[in-house]
């Protein structure tokens, strides 16, 4: 999670009485930047993808007492919160080599999450994107190596039972009547200490709102599933609603992990047109890497964690939600602060924003007036209605012109399903658009498929030109739809039939936005080419080596059968083991048991000491550590040779 | 079709699609490849390119014709200037000529390569991949497949336009190991380059991927089949181009040349296209 400035926090009294001064300045600190970095072309592609990952202890659990649970397993499982005590070991290679490293670390929201990252970005090559799994590897055996013999780092977007009695270790209880998060379920220990950002900013969004968050999420129904509240009320669980599962805290959504590709763009348009043409394609990479379809120990009937954690960050007050009138708050907000972006960038793509944008008109003036085009001005007006929920003291005064902390606070904390993001000062970076909504899948295998496939579909997107876009609402729709259970295999997705030049008429694409499967968006269909087709027509065009070639094929192979249904996703496996478990009463639990011995098994898998056949298929990549030498001397050869006519 | 012919004399022709990422209509077709995409793109080139020639007299004698279309598309970019080197560095221009040996006479493979570069603006190239028409790995030398004193002829073509600097690196695709380890003892120029069927990515024979990996040869990766353009269906869809049977008849491929750039940092392909010699014997008697 970004922005990990130094510093001393300020209350929220106090962060608030600033809210002005940070905008006011981020704006300013923005124009700077762009007027500064706006005409910058020519840079390379560089890329590069983030990996959270959950310390998941599991232990034989004492033995006790006849609870029919018990009988089932013997087996216990908890989050274990030692992120503090092996970041400084993770982080040690960089801090020493100022800051190089083959791999790097970052803490995350909860005490039982790290985050890892390549040391370098991976290139323009075909051949890089053979790096990435290696590379994904590596990160995981580093974590691992650091860990006690009953701790395992798993890739996993949602431990079943966080939040329920007993899932952490060192045990820790729930503060429901103060404290930051004040949850009924989450004690703040989960909370990463080892810096103040992550407790400040659940404090903060708390005080903000006025009262805790409150998530509810649809629970499954099942033949014994309790009707009504699935749980007796509490004096702390006012806010819950029947057939849902409550939660009330940030954690539950900012602790649980996801995978993210951020890409360098090679001038500020192409960032524009790469940010729009991966939109429409969001939903369907939710859909296709969905993993989290139990929370708080309870089966729900979507299977991505989109919705908790867009209702664990939201800041919004009651009048910003229309639930009262407007006096305080200056705006109806219609989202979180979390949520699936709402316009275009491109100027192409203004003609599909059809959803109204809630825009500071300040700034929006005062951005169009410095000449930032409007697409852009917008964009930024609508983020910066926000206010900053997290301000270091020593912060607070900057210069607009060197330093971007006033800008970075509004922007990081915008998170949304795609980020813009402009070049930081002083430094060779250039555009970059970050992608963000795919879940995290148990094994590196995986993770390294969902993440090249993005990758080429951006190099296809500029090859072949196509022209995905629709309008924004219709992208929205795609959203809810693509957390639902099973959508892969029951949902349709409005998408573009056939597959265009760039810009077509508006009211053209409306006529031809249908709605498709998505094994008819990834696979082709009478009137979509497909996403993988079109895939492997861009690399018959680009002579990939045979090892990454290889690679490729299994990484498509993988994505093709998820799409097809022929393979499950991770939330349709995790949701078939609970339901299938001995101990399930078909009342939607997931029991401690149940819970402890799907950690065992995800133990297992990403170990790869168990291969489920409906989950994952029975071939491995030739992935590497090290680009072939031949690959790095070719490219060196051809730089260097002498040319005719060509410069000296 | 019962009408005259349009090119009665023609005995020669060259197509140049150029860049078919350009063509809008394209797009709009399901996806295809190979000989498919070449003959797909000599019908909508051919279709142009008649649209354009002022009347059909001067048709009607030429003995060679050159079909080129460089408005379709958003070709007229190009605008037929040489390409500036600050715009060469920016790319990596890659060809592979396939030449069909029965055919074959010396400088056909020069020829092939000054029009791929010319229909580029370029005047040189980063990588030439030679290809034999028929050759595969399922036809070896001692099965009647290509021997290395087939390959030998061609491969001096190819040394003299590297010594010319027109071509940076030689390759060839789909040479069984002993005729590449051959070839790569005999060259003056050795060959940077293998190139092999996709299909045999994840089982590359380890003899080939040593041998390889010895003499600093990159194993690359292609999709096309062993006759890009078999003389059947090449009849075919010129018959269906200038819409008359005659005009198709007799026709046989010399060379093919594809025809791609790529942006050297960012791996977006710029430009896609063929360009290729057909010839027949026989003038077409009225």
């Amino acid at each position: 999670m970004g922005l990990l400035s130094e510093g001393t926090p300020l209350s929220w009294s106090e962060t608030q009485k600033h809210s002005e001064h940070v905008r006011q300045h981020g704006i300013r600190q923005f124009i700077s930047l762009y007027y500064r970095l706006k005409d910058r072309t020519k840079d390379s592609l560089k890329w590069g993808d983030e990996v959270e990952y959950q310390l998941v202890r599991l232990t034989k659990s004492a033995a006790s007492s006849s609870d029919q649970q018990q009988q089932q397993s013997q087996l216990a499982s908890q989050l274990a919160l030692v992120a503090d005590q092996i970041l400084p070991e993770l982080q040690r290679e960089e801090i020493e080599n100022g800051g190089r490293a083959s791999t790097l670390w970052r803490p995350e929201y909860a005490a039982y999450m790290v985050e890892g990252v390549p040391g370098e970005p991976y290139g323009h090559l075909l051949a890089h994107l053979n790096l990435v799994e290696a590379n994904m590897r590596k990160r995981r055996a580093q974590v691992q190596s650091l860990l006690g013999s009953d701790v395992y780092a798993l890739t996993l977007t949602a431990f079943p039972r966080l939040g329920c009695p007993d899932f952490c270790y060192p045990g820790a209880k729930p503060t429901p009547e103060g404290g930051v998060s004040c949850s009924a379920f989450l004690p703040d220990e989960v909370i990463y200490s080892g810096h103040p950002r992550f407790r400040t900013l659940t404090r903060n969004i708390r005080e903000r709102r006025g009262k805790k968050v409150a998530i509810n999420i649809p629970v499954y129904r099942d033949l014994n599933t309790p009707d009504g509240l699935l749980e007796p009320p509490t004096e702390h669980t006012a806010a819950a609603l029947p057939g849902h599962i409550y939660m009330d805290a940030m954690g539950f959504g900012m602790g649980c992990c996801c995978l993210q590709m951020t890409f360098q763009a090679c001038s500020i348009t192409e960032a524009y047109l790469l940010y729009d043409q991966l939109t429409p394609l969001s939903p369907v990479l939710l859909a296709l890497s969905a993993a989290s379809p139990v929370h708080r120990g309870w089966l729900a009937d979507t299977d991505t964690r989109w919705r908790v954690i867009s209702g664990a960050v939201d800041c919004r007050t009651d009048e910003e939600m229309g639930l009262k009138p407007l006096e305080r708050n200056r705006f109806r907000i219609a989202k979180s602060r979390y949520d699936s972006i709402d316009s275009y960038l491109s100027a192409d793509g203004q003609a599909y924003n059809d959803i109204p944008l809630t825009m500071d008109e300040d700034i929006l003036r005062q951005l169009m007036e410095a000449g930032v085009e409007p697409s852009l001005s917008r964009h930024l007006a609508h983020l910066f209605i926000r206010d900053p929920v997290s301000l270091f003291s020593e912060k607070i005064h900057q210069s607009d012109t060197e330093e971007s902390d006033h800008f970075e606070n509004i922007q990081s904390t915008n998170w949304q399903s795609m980020r813009f993001k402009p070049p930081p000062t002083n430094s060779t970076i250039g555009w970059r658009v970050e992608f963000r909504c795919a879940e995290v899948q148990l094994t590196d295998f995986e993770n390294a498929a969902y993440v090249v496939f993005i990758v080429l579909l951006t190099r296809v997107l500029l090859t072949l030109q196509i022209d995905l876009l629709m309008p924004i609402s219709k992208v929205d729709e795609n959203f809810n739809r693509a957390q639902q259970r099973d959508a892969v295999k029951r949902q349709k997705f409005f998408f573009r039939s056939g597959a265009h030049l760039y810009d077509n008429d508006p009211e053209l694409v409306k006529a031809e936005l249908r709605e498709f499967t998505l094994d008819e968006i990834v696979n082709g269909c009478q009137d979509f080419p497909g996403l993988v087709p079109l895939i492997r027509q861009y690399l018959s065009m680009s002579h990939t080596d045979v090892d990454t070639m290889c690679t490729l094929n299994q990484y498509l192979n993988l994505i093709q059968k998820r799409a097809r249904g022929e393979l499950l996703t991770t939330a349709a496996w995790i949701r078939k083991f609970v339901t299938e478990h001995p101990a399930y009463q078909r009342d939607s639990r997931c029991t401690e048991a149940i819970s402890s011995d799907l950690m065992a098994k995800c133990v297992e898998i990403t170990q790869g000491s168990y291969r489920p056949d409906e989950l994952l298929p029975c071939t491995s990549s030739k992935t590497s550590d090290t680009l072939p030498q031949v690959i790095s001397d070719a490219e060196l050869y051809l730089d260097n040779r002498p040319r005719r006519n060509g410069p000296k | 079709m019962s009408e005259l012919p349009l090119i009665p004399k023609c005995k020669e022709v060259i197509f140049d699609t150029g860049n078919i990422l350009s063509w809008s209509r394209l797009r709009k077709k399901p996806l295809v490849s190979g000989t498919d995409e070449i003959l797909d793109s000599t019908d909508s080139l051919v279709k142009c390119w008649l649209k354009q020639q002022a009347g059909s007299d001067a048709l009607q004698k030429a003995e060679q014709i050159r079909v080129c279309c460089p408005i379709h598309g958003n070709q007229a970019e190009l605008e037929r200037s040489q390409m500036t080197p600050e715009q060469r560095a920016e790319l990596r221009i890659n060809l592979k000529v396939t030449i069909w040996p029965n055919a074959y006479r010396h400088g056909a493979i020069s020829e092939a390569v000054q029009e791929a570069l010319t229909s580029l603006s370029a005047t040189d190239c980063d990588s030439i991949v030679l290809s034999i028409a028929g050759n595969s790995w399922s036809r070896p030398p001692n099965a009647g497949g290509l021997l290395l004193n087939d390959v030998k002829p061609l491969w001096l073509e190819l040394e003299e336009l590297h010594c010319a600097d027109v071509v940076a690196s030689l390759g060839a695709a789909d040479f069984v190991p002993d005729l590449l380890e051959s070839l790569h003892q005999w060259a003056k120029e050795k060959p940077r380059i293998c190139q092999l069927h996709t299909q045999v990515a994840c089982t590359t024979p380890l003899r080939l991927r040593n041998f390889a990996s010895a003499n600093g040869m990159q194993l690359l990766t292609h999709s096309d089949s062993p006759d890009p353009l078999p003389s059947d269906r090449l009849q075919q869809a010129v018959a269906k181009a200038f819409n008359r049977e005659s005009d198709g008849q007799g026709w046989q491929p010399r060379w093919l040349v594809r025809v791609s750039s790529t942006v050297r940092d960012r791996g977006v392909v710029k430009t896609w296209g063929y360009v290729y010699k057909v010839q027949r014997n026989n003038i077409v008697p009225m």
